[in-house]
């Protein structure tokens, strides 16, 4: 074990080392013509400093094209080191601030702008593109208007008869959800508080009910996706839901109703339509083991 | 009462179905039907700059070489695949077919049904500058409609589904006569949804008649004097009036009220409603729709009123591929307490320009106080060609 452990270790750090070591090149890179400037150009250097920190007006031609051609190589060079950056950085991030001096000091000198703007657009979609990818937690608040479906039987002397119940209600609840610029990931649980009424599917059986409170919880993970810039979200759901609801049995002898599970499993699909931090829901979802479904509509507000 | 509410959910469930117009393209910043269509209130043919959005914007680019630029694209959705030699004259066809199936999944109950529901062709006549006349007749097949009337046997048959000349007397105003769809409402795809039947401006609803349509910056809107369908039996047709108005919201967003009277020799009607669209970017878009039709019939002098409302949302995760969710309330008696809640989510795909590919699923429930019935489920692929 020990030995497989070392091996490995050995294998990662190998394989790690050109890396950190091509990193350090450059960075000894950007050291080197850093000290070239100050001891080779300081009066060049000193001049330009001065005269962007005073914002005063500079004359390009004022100054030696050695001098604008090793601020363009350390720029490249710090460009080099921050495309490999797989962290977001700052752009408060020390080794982002250099980068945008020499970007402002190439800019001042009036040297391969185009090519400067081109490196510095690259670098920042870089960052953003790491930004995007990032996942952040946000809390919601909501309440759905929810209907929901839901089987029992009617066991009589001569056999039995389907009942359904058609319930209605509403379910306030939290949703918490880890996303970035793409996806997001959530949990949610909701209070149900409905009530329905029952029904034998069979015609000639007359067994109703109405007004039956139902209470459960509905808790799902969803898998969701941003399809548009004003993020409106569409994804998968799997909820699952425990309910208590209690149906009469009839007063004749040899009636008894027998309900259904207690707890649903479901998959569905549900969209959220953000209308700044408040947003309005909707789900959609069958169950696993019945030719029934839930449905929700709902709104809310996100943290 | 099972009886009645099984015959209702049957009626709304397995009606006829054609996709017509696209109004959720406001969510591509398209407030206007004019953009695209010939008829400024959606509907019926494209006109060429309606082609190239299709081509260029709604359709998939996936199936076309990646040296075809979207220029290329554009000119290619000519009938002909090219652009068309001439200003004058355009043709276009139109096929769809449908595989309906009822209670999908079930061992019990489940049916299969395959429709055509549209094989029309088209031939417009234009001429002057932004098309200030033009002349469109749009001709096509049929089916016999789906839910039985007792003594009626249902016919396939061929028949004019429009036929109009057009003059738009400046930018801004257009005068329309001849046979049209009545100006009314939201013009959805889904011709099924109650918005559109119950006021009675669905698919073989179109009267002869002369339309005004209005437009500048802010406001668009309609008025519209129809005689009924005259290829109908005198008695039948629906005579009246309607009117729909659209205001433009932070220049992006639509809301809109419309009226509609009208009557035959058995029945009147008067409906009224509110709708809005709103553009949620990237062609995300909801349409909402809410309103109420009051029938006033002859032989019983009684009166009828039904409510409806409409909430349609859609989304565009990548071109060409839409995925869309259809929520209806239907009150067919509003003295009565029972009432319905359909609910359809959809998928929509164009996998290149003349191709449409859709799937819906449809969960139609009723709610009454003393009464529950099993959902009622239809399943509904849809292959939709043009040329």
């Amino acid at each position: 074990m020990a030995i497989k452990f070392i091996t490995t270790l050995f294998i990662i750090l190998i394989s790690i080392a050109p890396v950190v070591a091509k990193d350090d090149i450059v960075f000894n890179q950007v050291k080197d013509f850093q000290k070239k400037l100050k001891q080779e150009y300081s009066q060049e250097l000193n001049n330009l400093r001065s005269q962007i920190k005073n914002d005063e007006t500079i004359d390009p031609d004022s100054y030696t094209e050695k001098f604008k051609k090793i601020n363009f190589k350390i720029y490249s060079l710090i460009a080099k080191i921050l495309i490999k950056e797989k962290r977001l950085l700052s752009p408060e991030h020390k080794t982002r601030k250099l980068f945008s001096t020499y970007r402002e000091r190439l800019s001042q000198l009036e040297y391969q702008e185009l090519k400067v703007e081109k490196i510095f657009d690259l670098i920042n979609n870089h960052f953003k593109n790491i930004e995007d990818k990032q996942y952040s937690g946000h809390w919601r608040l909501f309440i759905d208007y929810i209907s929901w479906q839901y089987g029992a039987v009617l066991n009589k002397p001569t056999g039995s008869s389907d009942l359904v119940i058609t319930n209605k209600g509403i379910c306030p609840g939290v949703n918490y959800a880890r996303e970035n610029k793409f996806l997001s990931f959530s949990v949610d649980a909701c209070l149900l508080q409905t009530s329905g009424g029952v029904s034998s599917i069979d015609p000639t059986v007359t067994y109703t009910q109405s007004n039956i409170s139902a209470t459960g919880i509905k808790s799902s993970i969803s898998i969701g996706y941003f399809a548009s810039a004003s993020k409106t979200e569409i994804g998968f759901k799997i909820p699952l839901m425990l309910i208590s609801q209690d149906l009469e049995d009839p007063p004749a002898v040899g009636y008894k109703v027998k309900e259904g599970t207690n707890l649903i499993p479901m998959a569905g699909v549900y969209s959220r339509w953000p209308i700044g931090n408040y947003f309005f829901q909707t789900e959609f979802s069958k169950y696993l083991e019945e030719d029934q479904t839930q449905w929700a509509l709902g709104l809310g507000y996100k943290f | 009462m099972k009886i009645t509410l099984f015959f209702l959910v049957i009626l709304f469930s397995i009606s006829s179905k054609l996709s017509l117009a696209y109004p959720n393209y406001i969510g591509h910043g398209y407030t206007s039907c004019l953009n695209c269509h010939y008829n400024p209130f959606g509907n019926g043919p494209l006109n060429d700059y309606g082609r190239a959005v299709s081509a260029t914007l709604i359709s998939a680019r996936w199936a076309y070489p990646k040296t075809w630029t979207e220029e290329d694209l554009a000119e290619k959705s000519g009938t002909l695949f090219r652009k068309p030699k001439q200003d004058w004259f355009r043709t276009q066809f139109n096929y769809r077919r449908f595989r309906l199936t009822r209670n999908p999944g079930s061992a019990k109950n489940e049916t299969e049904l395959w429709l055509t529901m549209q094989a029309d062709a088209r031939a417009i006549i234009k001429f002057g500058e932004n098309d200030k006349f033009t002349s469109v007749v749009n001709y096509g097949y049929a089916p016999a409609p789906l839910s039985q009337v007792s003594g009626v046997s249902n016919k396939d048959s061929w028949r004019s589904r429009e036929h109009y000349i057009g003059y738009k007397i400046n930018p801004k105003v257009g005068v329309y006569a001849g046979l049209m769809d009545k100006v009314y409402g939201v013009r959805l795809v889904e011709h099924i949804a109650f918005s559109r039947s119950l006021p009675q401006v669905t698919m073989n609803d179109q009267a002869h008649g002369i339309a005004v349509h209005y437009l500048n910056d802010k406001w668009e809107g309609g008025i519209n004097g129809f005689l009924g369908n005259l290829s109908q039996e005198e008695n039948l047709r629906m005579k009246g009036g309607s009117t729909m108005v659209e205001r433009t919201i932070g220049d992006i967003h639509r809301i809109g009220a419309s009226y509609m009277s009208s009557r035959n020799k058995f029945y009147s009607l008067q409906s009224y409603s509110m709708h809005t669209r709103l553009n949620l970017k990237d062609g995300a878009s909801i349409i909402a729709e809410i309103g109420e039709v009051q029938k006033d019939i002859e032989s019983t002098q009684s009166t009828i009123k039904s409510r409806y409302g409409l909430l349609q949302t859609y989304l565009r995760p990548a071109r060409g591929f839409y995925v869309l969710n259809n929520i209806e309330y239907a009150k067919a008696d509003t003295s009565d307490e029972n009432y319905i809640v359909r609910w359809g989510p959809a998928i929509q795909i164009f996998p290149a320009q003349r191709i449409e590919l859709r799937g819906d699923i449809y969960n139609t429930r009723v709610f009454g106080p003393e009464t529950s019935v099993p959902d009622n489920w239809t399943l509904l692929l849809q292959t939709h060609l043009w040329l």
